[in-house]
């Protein structure tokens, strides 16, 4: 059952990421003999998406002369057609349709170039899982992903990737204090607490 | 701290458990341990705070960094 199309085992990942390569959203442990719709359909992201849970309606950007509410992300060709995945179309023969597609690959080259990213840095996704344990695979995509997104926020060194932590941590801990490691300065603490408590 | 060493030299390097043990003197079993238990750790103890979803804040600077790139109302790539 875990085993792709080579006859490796291997479990399939779900992962959102955005263009600095931080990972929003993993999603690991599913049968490898899923198609990836139907992984799609037993992930936490699908299912929160139905429920009207994510994404937040309060966003609204023009398209094609009308207002639109829904966020969608970006997705490839063999996703289910639904309304917050947007595909390339599959045989493009229009030039708005060329110009739509590269547009759409640009912004999606940043999850196809994630998993680049995790297999040099970390080499243990790489190697034969022959003897691995299906929840040691999940465990260690999870901590793999864990340690990149680490990795990601130290090397920016931005305040944007200071907010981020701050609000992880708040998200967590419920306005508890901010978490070890990520320096003095109350002020950006402060400002996240109460961004965190606008969102709660 | 051996066992943290020879765990990340596992992980990152893709080694053999049995390879770091001249280098850090721990037998193949206890680095093969050392990396269940930190990874169970790391996915534990940090995943909670770093899989979530973005505040509002955040997803706004997302959707107008997108839109300059004229994908508006786009979040971000899924895989």
């Amino acid at each position: 059952m875990h085993q792709n199309r080579h006859g490796k085992r291997s479990v399939v990942m779900e992962t959102v990421c955005d263009e600095k390569l931080w990972i929003w959203h993993i999603f690991v442990g599913c049968f490898v003999s899923h198609i990836d719709r139907s992984v799609m359909h037993v992930s936490p992201l699908y299912v929160s998406v139905t429920n009207r849970d994510w994404p937040p309606r309060k966003f609204s950007f023009p398209a094609s002369g009308t207002t639109r509410t829904l966020l969608y992300y970006l997705v490839d060709g063999i996703y289910p057609r639904t309304a917050f995945c947007v595909s390339p179309f599959p045989n493009p023969t229009t030039e708005v349709e060329v110009t739509f597609n590269r547009l759409q690959e640009a912004l999606r080259k940043h999850v196809q170039r994630l998993y680049a990213v995790l297999k040099a840095r970390f080499h243990v996704a790489l190697h034969p899982a022959r003897y691995a344990s299906v929840a040691q695979m999940v465990t260690v995509t999870k901590a793999v992903a864990i340690l990149h997104t680490m990795v990601t926020e130290k090397r920016r060194d931005e305040y944007e990737s200071r907010t981020r932590t701050a609000a992880g941590s708040q998200a967590t801990r419920g306005g508890g204090t901010a978490g070890p490691g990520q320096g003095g300065g109350g002020a950006w603490v402060g400002g996240s607490a109460a961004a965190a408590a606008t969102s709660g | 701290m051996q066992k943290v060493v020879a765990a990340f030299r596992v992980i990152a390097y893709g080694e053999a458990p049995d390879r770091t043990d001249e280098y850090v003197r721990l037998s193949a079993a206890t680095i093969a341990m050392s990396v269940r238990v930190l990874m169970r750790l790391i996915a534990d103890e940090f995943g909670p705070s770093y899989s979530r979803f973005s505040t509002p804040e955040e997803l706004q600077r997302i959707l107008t960094h997108n839109a300059e790139r004229e994908m508006p109302g786009c979040i971000v790539s899924l895989e």
